[in-house]
């Protein structure tokens, strides 16, 4: 092998475990071929490296031949490995200057162990140096909305770092009396969102504050803008809102003294998404009953108590005599001027005409939906909206906190009502996501796609693509293109999901671990099938699958992606060329992609791949596309024997370049 | 400098998340697990899609795991236990068992993580659970489609009929268990849906008390499952199952929508059984300085003691994952102020 | 932008039937951009190509380049080596960039992209034609909305009767040119200058094909 990048100083240690190793492989051998072929400072045979006196030594050599890359190839034991790391570490290297090769699983002997460590080698040379960057943050938070859940998130945060709140409309926002005056908590009342730049840890956000473009910096953003209660009428069979009749909303709101009237609260009929109205019921009904009502009526259909404290609620305020009461079917309402009255269907008691009860006040739940400003400050931010106009993704990799962005979060209801009775728990998981940015310094490695910049053309599909908003393009005069310009992932913003590799028509982007050339070099004599796997679901999925069923898999390479966003359309067609019968990409289930919209993307390639198939009269049924979850082992084995046989009905690839 | 180290107990969901969250600031971590592999309870669940994720999150838990695997900074110790933990300087010193051997950690924080057993069913016959072999668990229902694929795999084609039987064990005061377990009318539903997948033809019931929401769109999950997915409601929860005299599970229940008592055949019967505290967690509890709610549940320790997940009550999967990252982010804040 | 699309493969496979070693030439500039003849597009045909001659049994040995412009000689010259390697030549680059590759080339150059118009990237995968290069524009006078590249029969003075509630008559999917003029002079306040009668148009093509030469710039190299 050529000498590649002088720079890189590897090491290569071949470790007998003990004599367990040369049962199968002869060393000496091994270390003769790779002697004569491979690019290293470095090599020696050890009977076993993990005494302390190897490791001694092992620190030595390090130093001795500036050795700043290690291959150590023999057992796979975790607690082993975790000391050799720590020598390099020592030594400065980082984790990702040192790869393990497990010998003892190796097949085809020597030949085979040849063949792994020299695929490893490329591999170090291929993926350059992966530094540790420490990235200066603006510890500075910025919280979005002043209500209650605003003012919650905003206190809890600024124990430990500053905090910006942002309210347009502060008349209406209950939260400031709650936070006015708390220590390092100032509020932006008037201002509107207007837009944002940069990336986690150091956003620039531009306010329109008193109708003047105002920009701050901040580390990280809390929206925290609540969902709106409305009363529909069309649910309680048209009744209008009066003296007697309130929304809950307008109940809680009421400063007045119940004591000695007679209340009844509708639960069931709005509200069907969340618990929150139920929430707010019992604490109501519990302190209704303690302020001396007279009578307080709970008209239920399904009593949901499935979060904090809410059975234990319901369970009290039964002790303390609110009246359950479960209804079925439809309610009829009257009002009059002194009292209203509903009239209910008792499911036990079918057989008995329908109920009525009159009270004082009649306060019925509402519904929920999402603040006004939900979609302006979704475009200003660049984040997604989700069900029914609420902000984030249903996607369970986003739960709890989780936007499409890091370093944007999410508390309370402004993510659906549900969230709302939740609020507590939500605050402390988002106090520690943005306590990373607390001591103003991050420490990240660099694993973000890397740009070559001769080959980008600033075409800004990588920018556009891109799920996480981690891509901008800079201006720099040492940018060797005509522009002067390039695509930069931003390293604490990325998530490593592949896709703007994927897309960019200038191959100028490469992800570390995950490059076009190492990807394609395991492919490079492929067996019957190959199937690109993300590694959230079709992986875990494979790995599972051999467990149950092994032999399955011996005509089948796995290849693992970071994301099927990653499967590029010509790993597909190289595949085929270099001779498999069948290329299947395993992908995760709809809705589920933990990068947003990488499986839409794979199976958009899926069909512009067949697509170039059947137009050249091969079978399209070559390219097979699964949807697939990690705990799916059976399902990828039926989904590969579905293979084996649709390739054994097409017969082989009549397209394979290399025979 | 010396790396700060914690000492997280059980691997579940909420230990390897905690795990993670921490080894990500740079904290190396003693990871102590019970069981032979980490993962916890929702390691061994199936996967609730059909045409799209039904988001039961169960999948996480594989990707933690897998994630966990090649975190270096984690230190995992399967099959092993907690033996001692004695407060030493700043910290705590650990004494655990693993391998057959005794290990001595030194800590600066712990977190339990210690997660839940299902409600403890030997003390209740009614559901004749042990004794007929179709009436199983949720928990049960879970591994067996996982493992096998489908319910026609794991239990025969001849299954036509199946009940869920909502709240056994919890929000029941009679035995103390006056809490909302949480997650279980979510996954019977997801289970529900699944089955129906698989089988358009069998009668699907469950028996509830209350029908909880979740997620984002309950209301349409809801209407779906009941107009599309046909599967009914029945709001009772059985008084008694028997197998004997018949070949099939008979299933008595007095019907409170209708009001009156009824007996029905059923091929399958799952139970949806409350989340308790795990066993031991009184003791561990005790040892580490950690009150418990009156259910049993761990309401935080001494200083450096966190908790995380269903040990310190019912959690789905997200909130645990939540939970963990909440209590990881405040051991950190714990080491380094 | 140039904006152009891949050719259909078979014209392709039609085109360079004969030979056997082929070169599938990218540019890095307009077609990289319109998704359509990067080193990315080059990598699928050239695989395309293999593919399809080995099912056939008449195999094809493909070379892939990709040069930062082909309408540049100085970047052209990078294809020298492979270019006298092969047989022949499929461009990826627009028209413009075939042309001045095939003047260069000592084999046959074939199009690998149909050129179809100069237009604006509205999103990933959508574009729209936004000029005609008409050589004397008449933006000015048109709410800075093209009459030649929005109006679809070019009417220098519209609308044709074929106007129907803003749509144009050849499809109700394409909005009228001169509506959407009409709209945004109304928009400025500008709508008198619809009573400007624009002249019939110089296409500058009387002297032939279009030259620009601008001798404040030019070398004299000799
Ligand atoms: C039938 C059923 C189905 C469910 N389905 C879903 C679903 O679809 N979606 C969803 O979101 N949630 C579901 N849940 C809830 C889900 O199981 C929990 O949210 C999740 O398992 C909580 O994770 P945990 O880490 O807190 O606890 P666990 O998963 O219980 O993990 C605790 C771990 O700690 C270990 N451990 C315990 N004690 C010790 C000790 N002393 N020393 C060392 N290790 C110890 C245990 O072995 C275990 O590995 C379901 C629950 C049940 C019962
Ligand atoms: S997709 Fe590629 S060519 Fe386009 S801007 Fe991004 S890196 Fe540059
Ligand atoms: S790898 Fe994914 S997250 Fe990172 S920049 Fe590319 S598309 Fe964005
Ligand atoms: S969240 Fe549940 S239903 Fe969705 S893919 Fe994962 S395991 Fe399957
Ligand atoms: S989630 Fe449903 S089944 Fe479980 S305890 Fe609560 S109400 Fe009962
Ligand atoms: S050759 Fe055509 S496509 Fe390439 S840069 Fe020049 S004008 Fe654009
Ligand atoms: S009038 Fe239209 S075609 Fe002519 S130069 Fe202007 S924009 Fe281009």
């Amino acid at each position: 092998m050529a000498k590649n990048n002088k720079n890189i100083r590897i090491g290569i240690y071949l470790c007998d475990c003990d004599g367990k190793i040369s049962k199968n492989i002869d060393l000496e051998k091994v270390k003769t071929v790779i002697q004569s072929e491979a690019d290293f400072e470095y090599i020696r045979i050890t009977s076993a490296l993990c005494g302390k006196i190897e490791k001694e030594k092992l620190a030595g050599e390090i130093d001795k031949y500036s050795l700043n890359r290690l291959l150590i190839a023999g057992c796979t034991d975790q607690f082993i490995r975790r000391q050799f790391l720590q020598v390099a570490e020592e030594k400065g290297m980082t984790r990702y200057d040192v790869e393990f090769v497990d010998l003892s699983s190796v097949q085809d002997g020597s030949e085979g162990a040849v063949a792994v460590i020299n695929s490893v080698l490329a591999k170090i040379q291929l993926r350059g140096e992966i530094v540790i960057e420490e990235i200066e943050v603006t510890p500075q938070v910025l919280v979005i909305g002043c209500g209650k859940e605003g003012a919650k998130a905003a206190l809890a945060i600024a124990k430990n770092q500053p905090v910006v709140m942002v309210e347009g409309d502060p008349g209406v926002a209950d939260g400031i009396p709650l936070v006015k005056g708390a220590p390092n908590i100032s509020i932006k009342a008037g201002a509107r969102v207007a837009g944002i730049e940069g990336f986690a840890g150091n956003f620039t956000v531009r306010f329109i504050e008193n109708g003047q473009l105002v920009k701050q910096k901040f580390g990280a953003v809390v929206v925290a803008l609540e969902a709106q209660p409305v009363y529909d009428k069309s649910k309680y069979g048209g009744l209008e809102l009066g003296e007697h009749v309130l929304t809950l909303s307008q109940f809680l709101a009421r400063e007045k003294s119940f004591s000695g009237q007679k209340v009844t609260f509708v639960l069931g009929k709005a509200d069907a998404d969340s618990l929150l109205s139920y929430a707010k019921t019992l604490e109501a009904a519990i302190d209704l009953k303690e302020k001396g009502a007279a009578e307080v009526n709970i008209l239920y259909e399904d009593m949901k108590v499935s979060a904090d404290q809410l059975e234990q609620n319901y369970e009290i305020a039964r002790a303390k005599g609110v009246n359950f009461l479960k209804y079925v079917g439809e309610i009829e309402f009257y009002s009059t001027v002194i009292a209203a009255t509903v009239q209910y269907r008792e499911p036990f008691l079918t057989q008995l005409d329908p109920l009525r009860i009159t009270s004082d006040y009649l306060v019925l739940a509402e519904d929920y939906v999402p603040s006004p400003e939900t979609k302006e400050l979704a475009d200003a931010l660049e984040i997604r909206l989700g069900p029914a106009g609420f902000f984030q993704d249903d996607n369970v990799h986003f739960l709890p906190v989780k936007s499409n962005r890091e370093g944007i979060y999410f508390v309370g209801s402004c993510h659906g009502p549900i969230h709302g009775v939740e609020i507590d728990r939500e605050v402390a998981t988002v106090v520690a996501e943005v306590g990373r940015f607390a001591s103003g310094k991050v420490k990240v490695p660099a694993l973000q796609p890397r740009v070559d910049p001769e080959k980008c053309a600033v075409c800004l599909t990588c920018y556009r693509t891109c799920p996480h908003k981690a891509i901008e393009i800079v201006h720099d005069e040492s940018l060797n293109n005509l522009y002067h310009s390039a695509a930069r992932m931003n390293p604490l913003a990325c998530r490593r999901c592949g896709t703007c590799a994927a897309e960019c028509p200038g191959k100028a982007i490469q992800l570390p671990y995950y490059s076009d050339q190492e990807i394609l070099q395991e492919i490079s004599k492929p067996p019957k099938i190959v199937a690109y796997a993300c590694e959230n679901s079709g992986f875990l999925a494979s790995e599972y699958a051999k467990e149950l069923d092994p032999e399955l898999q011996e005509n089948l390479q796995i290849v693992r992606v970071p994301c099927s966003g990653k499967i590029d359309v010509i790993y597909l067609l190289k595949a085929l060329e270099r001779g498999a019968d069948g290329v299947m990409l395993l992908v995760c289930h709809k809705e589920n992609c933990k990068f947003v919209w990488g499986n839409e993307r794979a199976e958009k390639r899926k069909g512009q791949v067949r697509k170039l198939l059947k137009d050249i009269g091969l079978e399209e049924e070559r390219i097979d596309f699964v949807h697939i979850a990690a705990n799916q082992g059976n399902q990828f084995n039926a989904a590969v024997r579905a293979m084996a046989e649709r390739i054994h009905q097409l017969g082989t690839n009549a397209g394979k370049v290399i025979k | 400098m010396e790396r700060k180290k914690v000492l997280v107990i059980g691997g579940g969901a909420a230990g390897m998340s905690s795990a993670l969250e921490l080894a990500e600031r740079g904290v190396e971590v003693y990871l102590v697990e019970k069981e032979k592999e980490i993962g916890g309870r929702a390691a061994t669940y199936c996967c609730k899609a059909t045409d799209e994720c039904n988001r039961c999150a169960a999948c996480l838990v594989l990707q933690e795991k897998d994630k966990v695997a090649q975190e270096p900074l984690i230190q995992v110790y399967t099959s092993a236990r907690v033996e001692e933990i004695n407060k030493s300087g700043n910290g705590y010193q650990v004494k655990i068992l693993y391998d057959g051997d005794a290990v001595t950690l030194d800590v600066q924080a712990v977190i339990v993580a210690t997660g839940f057993d299902p409600y403890d069913l030997s003390r209740r016959s009614e559901f004749a659970y042990g004794v007929e072999k179709n009436v199983i668990t949720g928990l049960e229902l879970e591994k067996a489609i996982k493992e096998k694929g489908g319910l026609v795999a794991a239990f025969g084609s001849d299954i036509k009929k199946i009940g869920f039987i909502q709240c056994v064990g919890s929000r029941d005061l009679s035995i103390g268990n006056g809490y909302c377990s949480r997650v279980c009318c979510m996954y019977a539903a997801k289970l529900a849906k699944i089955i129906r997948n698989e089988l358009p033809d069998a009668e699907i019931n469950i028996f509830y008390m209350d029908f909880q929401s979740f997620g984002k769109c309950f209301s349409e999950f809801n209407k779906e499952l009941r107009e599309t997915d046909k599967i009914k409601f029945i709001r009772a929860i059985p008084s008694k199952i028997y197998g004997f005299p018949y070949d099939r599970l008979t299933v008595r229940y007095t019907d409170s929508l209708v009001g009156k008592q009824t007996e029905d055949k059923y091929d399958l019967i799952v139970l949806s059984l409350a989340i308790t505290p795990s066993r031991g967690s009184r003791d561990l509890a005790e040892r580490l300085g950690i009150t418990l709610d009156k259910y049993g549940f761990m309401q935080g320790g001494a200083e450096g003691i966190f908790t995380a997940g269903v040990c310190e009550g019912p959690k789905d999967i997200p909130q645990t994952i939540g939970h963990a990252k909440a209590a990881a982010g405040q051991a950190y804040r714990y080491l380094f102020s | 932008m140039i904006v152009a699309e891949r050719k259909p493969i078979e014209k392709v496979l039609e085109m360079i039937a004969p030979y056997k070693k082929v070169l599938v030439a990218g540019c890095y500039g307009c077609v990289t951009v319109c998704l359509a003849g990067g080193e990315k597009e080059v990598g699928i045909l050239a695989s395309q190509i293999r593919l399809a001659r080995s099912k056939d049994g008449n195999p094809i040995e493909v070379v892939e380049q990709t040069v930062e412009r082909q309408c540049d000689a100085e970047y052209l010259a990078k294809f020298q080596d492979n270019v006298s390697s092969v047989e022949a030549v499929v461009s990826l680059a627009c028209g413009i960039g075939i042309q001045y590759l095939a003047e260069k080339s000592p084999v046959p150059v074939f199009p690998g992209v149909n050129t179809l118009f100069l237009g604006a990237n509205l999103d990933v995968g959508k574009w729209a034609e936004r000029c005609f290069a008409c050589g004397d524009c008449v933006l000015d006078k048109t709410g800075g909305i093209c009459p030649i590249a929005r109006c679809s029969k070019s009417l220098l003075n519209g609308p044709c009767g074929g106007s129907q509630y803003g749509k144009c008559e050849v499809s109700k999917d394409v909005d009228c040119g001169w509506q959407l003029i009409y709209d945004r002079l109304k928009a400025l306040g500008q709508l008198d200058k619809l009573k400007e009668i624009i002249p019939a148009k110089n296409w500058k093509r009387d002297k032939g094909p279009r030259t620009l030469v601008r001798e404040e710039l030019t070398l004299e190299r000799d």
